[in-house]
């Protein structure tokens, strides 16, 4: 199953938000992912082991060697493009 | 839920309104007195300015939840639009008319009402009422209905 990092400052309030919006667009599309938060300080930790990264605190960097594409994930707060990243998305996860 | 709402305030900028809201918090043990320095430091590296669809534009500043007794969503509309960083993090500002200090205290048991929260920002006709009213009952009704379908909790 694919997994789907999903990272912002302090793995409270927006990963979580993030979360939930990533989860049940999957579902409603019936595509299985996993899904982890972490917080900024811990996303090298996951470096290899995912298959997006889906990134809340827009300022943080990814390392190069995180192995994943990385979208940004700022239109689930604000509304604004939501639906074109979650397409963006599933189609990524659809991607092998 | 909605201990602290503060309508129509001045302030001359984010961090004061920050400040200002955690202030209220504090007073009512919602959160420990660390939580003002905290807020104001995570608005410095993750700033929260939210450049949502439409003219009335928000921000929602928080902190980790190790500082918070009681999850809380204080809640400030201000007279004159207050400049908060963009949490794009492209060094842009948002003019922000509406403040929502987040106490986070169990994210999962919160995932609802911080859902829609942001649902919130998506309607604007809501967005522009809460910008301009100025009796705290009725801003607590309206915050009531929209983010916890009405349940007083």
């Amino acid at each position: 199953m694919k997994r789907i990092l999903v990272v912002c400052g302090m793995g409270v309030a927006t990963s979580t938000v993030a979360n939930k919006t990533i989860t049940d667009f999957l579902q409603e599309k019936g595509i299985k992912a996993s899904i982890v938060q972490a917080k900024v300080t811990e996303i090298a930790g996951y470096a290899g082991s995912v298959d997006l990264v889906v990134l809340m605190a827009t300022g943080a960097t990814v390392p190069d060697n995180m192995g994943a594409p990385v979208v940004k994930g700022l239109s689930f707060l604000t509304g604004v493009g939501k639906e074109k990243l979650l397409n963006e998305i599933a189609e990524l996860l659809l991607e092998d | 839920m909605f201990k602290v709402v503060k309508p129509q305030i001045t302030a001359d900028s984010s961090n004061e309104v920050i400040k200002s809201l955690c202030d209220d918090l504090i007073a009512f043990n919602c959160v420990e007195k660390s939580y003002t320095e905290a807020v104001l430091a995570r608005e410095i590296s993750f700033p929260t300015g939210l450049d949502v669809d439409g003219k009335i534009k928000v921000a929602i500043p928080h902190a980790d939840i190790e500082f918070v007794k009681s999850a809380q969503i204080a809640f400030a509309s201000l007279q004159r639009p207050i400049n908060f960083q963009s949490m794009a993090c492209d060094g842009s500002t948002v003019s922000v008319s509406l403040v929502f200090l987040l106490a986070v205290k169990n994210p999962e048991d919160q995932v609802d009402v911080l859902q829609q929260l942001m649902n919130l920002f998506e309607k604007k006709d809501i967005l522009k009422y809460l910008a301009a009213e100025t009796n705290v009952n009725k801003i607590k009704e309206v915050l009531e209905k929209e983010l916890l379908h009405g349940r007083n909790d």
